[in-house]
């Protein structure tokens, strides 16, 4: 099986149907994208894979079919491996740029109040590895983040409050990586950028799930795309071929298309 | 950061000042006055454990304050007969009072901002009408009349009488749970608090169980009131539930506003300030709570963030794109 695979996953919102019988399937060590329209459902599939809600129907297998995730709360999710970003940055604004990174070793690290409170060897060395981890994290970004490390998050540039959600993300040690619109909003250079650093984390063995508008960046690093309108799987395999699927065309350019 | 330098410079004078104000005061009541703010400061540095760092509005914080005073009450005096010794009942009355803020905690963990407020408002009330009416069928509480014959603090042998040595043992807790939230928030747990409250759905996403985060701070929170609780008791020889009003709420969390949400030195100042304000403007009389309303008023306006701001809440500009 699969790294991650759903299977007739479905999401009703009332009588509106989010996502409708949804098989999808990222095998370890892939880049796939997930396309579609606006309002096609692929945001609510992160919402339902990591837990933030809870599928009406359906399976979502992870780690080659061992756990099941639907019913888990997200931070039981986030603990088994599996982070997101958020389309529309979620940054722990007035926190500083390390701690936000320091947030998302939480679920790594142990300590409890009495050896907090009584600040102990054992508690201070794993404050002081995660500090140095997270500032190795921020590092990955070159010296766009880890010179603003002592700032607050809110501070950043748009470009940086992007690149520093990545970071966060990394720092629970997923193995999957759920990137929401990564590049939104960014110029062609620092799009150019964030395509080499999307290859680079995969590299160091993260899986990952992409939802992007920008099809240049889909084209370049997707080994394998799917498409979603209204919810369903209208598409799958290499980007050439969903960008030449008549149904997805239609849903993007409406039903008399014209050129691809 | 430059901002953190001088604010622990100004917490090691502050400090030596506090060690050494009792010789300055000019007599025993502002030494009374002195103690008073140590016991509010350590109150309000326990507020800011819900407020400040999680984020949590809570508005009946002095149900703690009086759970705690009523506990050491219960523990040590002639109510109950029982006699324990203070350093006996303040561990006990600390620890069963962070076990009250898990119970008021949990039935609020699905609720935030104003909905929050409302029923830890109703929590505080219902402490109150506890306090003041569990006098009958049994007598618990003593009612109205509160209890009295409070044992005062005694290590051994010997027992506390002047303010001066209550000012010390104060002073001491104050520097005890200042220490204990430095620590906390430069903590996995502080940082997962201040994380609840910048974005509560991301924490959750980023791996946070909210839940038993919220209960902690909480449980740490009601634990700073019971050490306060303790001390009131013991200094006053005696509890009213007159002592654990709402205004007395909104007071300690006017001081953790003033100072700066989250500052630790700002909560202290916030403390000293509207403690010693109204002793100040004693001389005006009945004027004096009016012209305290003006200037925490001017204060707002002028420092909407507080004395001390959270760290560089307003100190740095966006850089120019990057």
């Amino acid at each position: 099986m699969a790294l991650l695979e759903t299977e007739g996953l479905t999401k009703d919102f009332g009588g509106l149907r989010a996502v409708h019988d949804l098989a999808l399937r990222v095998e370890e060590g892939e880049i796939v994208g997930l396309i579609g329209p606006n309002g096609s459902g692929k945001t609510t599939v992160f919402n339902l894979i990591t837990g933030l809600y809870r599928a009406t129907e359906g399976r979502i297998r992870f780690d080659h079919g061992r756990r099941e995730l639907v019913g888990l709360a997200p931070h039981v999710v986030t603990g088994l491996g599996i982070a997101r970003t958020f389309q529309n940055q979620r940054l722990f604004s007035h926190m500083t740029v390390l701690e936000n990174v320091l947030v998302g070793m939480h679920c790594r690290t142990r300590a409890g109040i009495a050896t907090i409170l009584l600040s102990t060897p054992g508690s201070r060395r794993e404050r002081r590895r995660a500090e140095a981890r997270a500032a190795e994290l921020l590092g990955l970004f070159g010296d766009r983040l880890l010179p603003r490390a002592a700032r607050p998050a809110w501070t950043l540039s748009y470009a940086n409050r992007r690149r520093l959600e990545i970071v966060r993300a990394l720092a629970t040690e997923p193995r999957l990586l759920l990137l929401d619109e990564p590049a939104a909003g960014m110029n062609p250079t620092e799009t150019r950028e964030l395509m080499r650093d999307i290859e680079r984390v995969r590299d160091r063995g993260v899986t990952i799930l992409l939802i992007e508008h920008d099809m240049g960046v889909v084209r370049v690093i997707c080994e394998r795309v799917v498409a979603l309108d209204h919810g369903t799987k209208i598409a799958e395999g290499r980007f050439e071929e969903v960008r030449q699927n008549p149904a997805v065309l239609e849903a993007y350019l409406g039903r008399r298309a014209g050129r691809a | 950061m430059a901002t953190a330098g001088w604010q622990r410079r100004m917490a090691w004078v502050l400090g030596a000042v506090a060690v050494v104000g009792p010789l300055a005061a000019p007599n025993d009541y502002w030494i009374g006055v002195m103690a008073r703010i140590c016991l509010y400061a350590t109150l309000a540095l326990g507020l800011n454990i819900v407020v400040g760092f999680a984020g949590l509005l809570d508005l009946g914080y002095v149900a703690f304050f009086g759970i705690g005073s009523y506990l050491y009450a219960f523990l040590a005096s002639t109510h109950f007969g029982l006699h324990l010794p203070f350093l006996l009942a303040v561990p006990i009355v600390v620890v069963l009072t962070a076990f009250s803020g898990i119970l008021i905690g949990a039935p609020t963990l699905r609720l935030r901002g104003d909905y929050l407020a409302i029923v830890t408002l109703g929590f505080g009330e219902i402490t109150y009408l506890l306090l003041i009416n569990l006098d009958r069928p049994v007598n618990i509480t003593g009612g109205p009349s509160g209890i009295i014959g409070i044992d005062p603090p005694a290590v051994a042998g010997f027992a506390l009488s002047r303010n001066t040595q209550y000012y010390y043992l104060f002073l001491a807790a104050l520097a005890l749970t200042l220490l204990a939230s430095g620590r906390l928030r430069r903590s996995r747990i502080g940082w997962a608090w201040q994380a609840i409250r910048e974005d509560e759905l991301a924490a959750r996403a980023m791996g946070i169980n909210t839940t038993v985060a919220k209960l902690q701070a909480f449980a740490i929170g009601a634990s700073f009131a019971g050490i306060g609780g303790s001390f009131l008791a013991s200094w006053q020889r005696s509890v009213f539930p007159e002592n654990f009003l709402f205004t007395e709420s909104i007071n300690i969390l006017a001081m953790v506003i003033l100072g700066g949400m989250g500052n630790l030195l700002g909560v202290v100042m916030g403390a000293t300030l509207l403690v010693s304000l109204p002793e100040v403007f004693r001389d005006l009389q009945r004027y004096r709570l009016l012209v305290f309303g003006l200037m925490l008023m001017v204060l707002m306006v002028f420092r909407p963030e507080g004395l001390l701001t959270l760290q560089g809440r307003h100190d740095e500009e966006a850089e120019p794109g990057a």
